[in-house]
């Protein structure tokens, strides 16, 4: 029959044709469906903190590396190289091309964004089961992790806010150094004892603080200036009024002068980061940046109502919300939060403390911290610094946060009413029109 | 489609209203330096971006934090967005090949900055200082400030631009065996590394007069290691770059002399052959920017805010 095998041909072209249409098919599904072992995390190059960190790689890629030894089941992969200050926008055009990593690290400026807008998943569900014990964190870095009732990120490193105290200074002045729990009048005797015309050519030439914001004197005064939900602003408080009038008094010391930088070795007290102190505290920034004279740092002062700490900063860690490999990301986050040799690579390679609480008394960690600090210097107090990261202040998270407290900022520091009655009348104008601002 | 409409102002919120690199009709440039620990090349970088940014166009930065197969990832990332030129500073001049084959297999030119690659016929066009002279530089004021000497060299073996400094140096030096190079210690142009390096150094040869760092960096952290032992001062200290906090130890009295490049200068030059080069234009393989040496009888001139 002529026409069969036409037919014949016909029938294999088709069942060929549909054949590979069908592999490639399942070949494109193969393709498309993820693997659930290759894990892909979002960080960035460098410090989160605005201060140079050669051993960024080494703190990374030995976290990576140690997961890995742990489970060889899983790779991780990530885009290297992204610059600290590139890395939001990077990770926002990601989220848009629907690209994100399964697992990213989260700025402190980001968080509130990421998680209003959905981009985290919920890791309730997964603490719930029960894997890792939420009280290995200090519980204010937790915190940080949390909208609402929602925990959306678990904390990897902290870094609180220290006072820098030029001891060159101090000592030429011949005054003595604070105690620890030192108070806000210790704080403005000081400054002001430091706010003086050495040169008696008729303007000021040292200074007692620089830096020292409205903000530093009422978060050292327990104020958080807003609820937790961010729907009411506590700027009217008692405690608040306190603080501004604390940093009124504290500012007219050095009115109508330009005060020069805690570098220039003219000014004795100065709040700057820890990621500071560990940055130039120790060989081989210390010759980079504050130059010839001595210096070491202490815990902030504190008001009547507060404690000796101010705000906490925190580099958190979140699992995208569309991530198809949950179960790998969660192992991979639970790897770098809590593992303690995670941690004590932090302390190694980092700028930061590690959010997991405990190991800074460690004989290991005394070393780590010991070792390159210049001046022939002990490292800081373990039980000092323990306390202040524990006390410090994780500021509420909302998200009209950032845009209410420049709007109260802008006027507390451009006004400076100058009686105390007339304080509370502006502080009340301010608290309403902030409010205003929430209820939008 | 809301999902959608929740990331865009997810962007907007994050302060991005960037589109997505090679997307749009602007151009889109990739650079990727040796570290960005380095100030050196922030400003390099800086110089670039400023040139760039002027015409309405793109820069990408990546840091390899000194890891040369970051680098060659992140060139192999540029090429996948689709980049029309890429800058690039090796982290190891002649491992960086593989790099150099991505782009040119892609189309996409190479322009070379700072330190050359071993296989410059990869790249377009190298701009980078004049190495030799600033490592003569040094030489010359060494000379001029000790009749003899034991010198220690803290150096990095992966950047040509170190090793013509090096040559420079060597080259200048008289023979006769006044000079004598005591030690060697490869930092890889790292701060830490030659701060360790220098400790090592000191362990063997606790008296030396003179340390010759091939950037900034590495004289910084050979100056901490003095500090340490109580040296600063009593050693003369050289290095290579002009760096801000380089003039600022020059001028109290920590370091002794610095050649001054411009990373600044060097972006812009590379911008503007890049922009040549786009527009089909010819240009010369190799672009050398001048030096001068800095130290404390000029600094106050040239300040210690900035670069020159």
């Amino acid at each position: 029959m002529p026409g069969e095998p036409r037919s014949w041909r016909r029938k294999a072209l088709v069942s060929v044709v549909v054949g590979v249409t069908l592999l490639a098919a399942l070949g494109f599904v193969a393709s498309r469906s993820p693997d659930p072992t290759a894990l892909r995390i979002g960080l960035f190059s460098g410090s989160a903190w605005g201060v140079p960190n050669p051993t960024s790689n080494r703190l990374y890629d030995g976290i990576i590396a140690d997961f890995r030894a742990k489970h060889p089941e899983y790779t991780v992969s990530f885009r290297s190289g992204v610059r600290t200050q590139d890395y939001s926008e990077r990770l926002a055009q990601d989220i848009l091309n629907g690209e994100e990593p399964d697992l990213f690290f989260i700025l402190p400026e980001d968080f509130t964004t990421l998680a209003s807008i959905g981009a985290l998943a919920d890791l309730g569900p997964f603490l719930d089961r029960g894997r890792i014990d939420p009280g290995l964190f200090y519980p204010n870095a937790l915190a940080a992790g949390r909208l609402g009732e929602t925990q959306y990120a678990l904390p990897f490193e902290v870094v609180p806010t220290l006072m820098f105290m030029n001891t060159s200074l101090l000592s030429r002045l011949g005054l003595k150094p604070p105690p620890p729990d030192w108070t806000w009048e210790d704080f403005l005797s000081l400054a002001s004892k430091a706010t003086v015309d050495t040169d008696r050519n008729g303007a000021l030439d040292v200074f007692g603080a620089v830096g020292w914001s409205w903000l530093d004197a009422a978060y050292s005064n327990g104020e958080l200036l807003f609820d937790a939900s961010g729907s009411t602003a506590t700027i009217d408080h008692d405690g608040v009024i306190d603080a501004v009038d604390f940093y009124l008094r504290l500012a007219e010391l050095t009115s109508g002068t330009q005060v020069p930088d805690f570098e220039s070795g003219r000014v004795l007290f100065s709040p700057f980061p820890y990621s500071s102190y560990r940055a130039y505290r120790y060989y081989p920034y210390s010759l980079q940046r504050f130059g010839d004279f001595e210096w070491r740092a202490v815990p902030p002062p504190r008001g009547q109502n507060g404690k000796n700490a101010v705000e906490l900063r925190v580099l958190l860690v979140g699992m995208s919300r569309r991530s198809p490999r949950k179960a790998a990301a969660w192992e991979f986050l639970s790897h770098l939060t809590t593992d303690e040799e995670a941690a004590y690579r932090i302390l190694a390679y980092s700028q930061g403390l590690p959010a997991r609480q405990g190991l800074l008394f460690t004989e290991r960690a005394r070393s780590i911290l010991a070792h390159h600090i210049s001046g022939g210097e002990e490292p800081l107090d373990a039980r000092m610094l323990d306390r202040v990261v524990s006390d410090s202040i994780v500021v509420p998270r909302f998200r009209k946060h950032a845009e209410a407290l420049e709007l109260a900022s802008r006027a507390i520091v451009a006004e400076r009413p100058q009686s105390s009655s007339s304080l509370r009348n502006f502080l009340s104008k301010v608290d309403r029109s902030v409010e205003a601002v929430l209820k939008e | 489609m809301r999902g959608f409409f929740v990331v865009c102002a997810a962007l907007l919120l994050l302060g991005s209203c960037g589109k997505a690199p090679g997307a749009s009709s602007r151009r889109v440039f990739g650079a990727t330096y040796m570290t960005m620990v380095n100030p050196f090349f922030v400003a390099l970088d800086d110089g670039i971006r400023e040139i760039v940014e002027a015409r309405g166009d793109k820069l990408v930065s990546y840091d390899p934090g000194s890891d040369q197969l970051k680098q060659i990832d992140q060139v192999e990332d540029l090429v996948r967005m689709g980049v029309d030129a890429i800058f690039l500073n090796p982290v190891d001049y002649h491992l960086v090949k593989p790099a150099l084959m991505a782009a040119r297999r892609a189309g996409i030119p190479v322009i070379n900055v700072d330190s050359p690659v071993y296989d410059l016929d990869l790249v377009d066009c190298l701009v980078a200082s004049d190495n030799l002279r600033a490592g003569r530089l040094l030489a010359e004021d060494l000379t001029r400030r000790l009749g003899r000497a034991r010198i220690a060299v803290i150096d990095h073996l992966q950047a040509k631009s170190a090793m013509d400094r090096m040559d420079g140096f060597r080259s200048t030096l008289p023979q006769g065996g006044q000079y004598i190079v005591v030690s060697r210690y490869a930092a890889d142009g790292n701060i830490e590394q030659a701060l360790t390096g220098m400790e090592i150094i000191l362990r063997s040869f606790p008296r030396i007069d003179a340390v010759i760092a091939t950037n900034d960096p590495m004289a910084t952290g050979a100056i901490a290691a003095l500090d340490s032992a109580g040296l600063v001062g009593k050693v003369l200290v050289y290095g290579v770059d002009g760096a801000p906090y380089a003039k600022k130890l020059i001028a109290e009295g920590r370091m002794t002399a610095t050649a001054a490049q411009s990373p600044v200068g060097i972006g812009r030059a590379a911008a503007e052959v890049a922009y040549r080069i786009l527009a089909g234009e010819q240009v010369d393989r190799e672009v050398l920017v001048p030096v001068s040496l800095i130290d404390s009888s000029n600094v106050a001139a040239y300040g210690v805010e900035g670069w020159q």
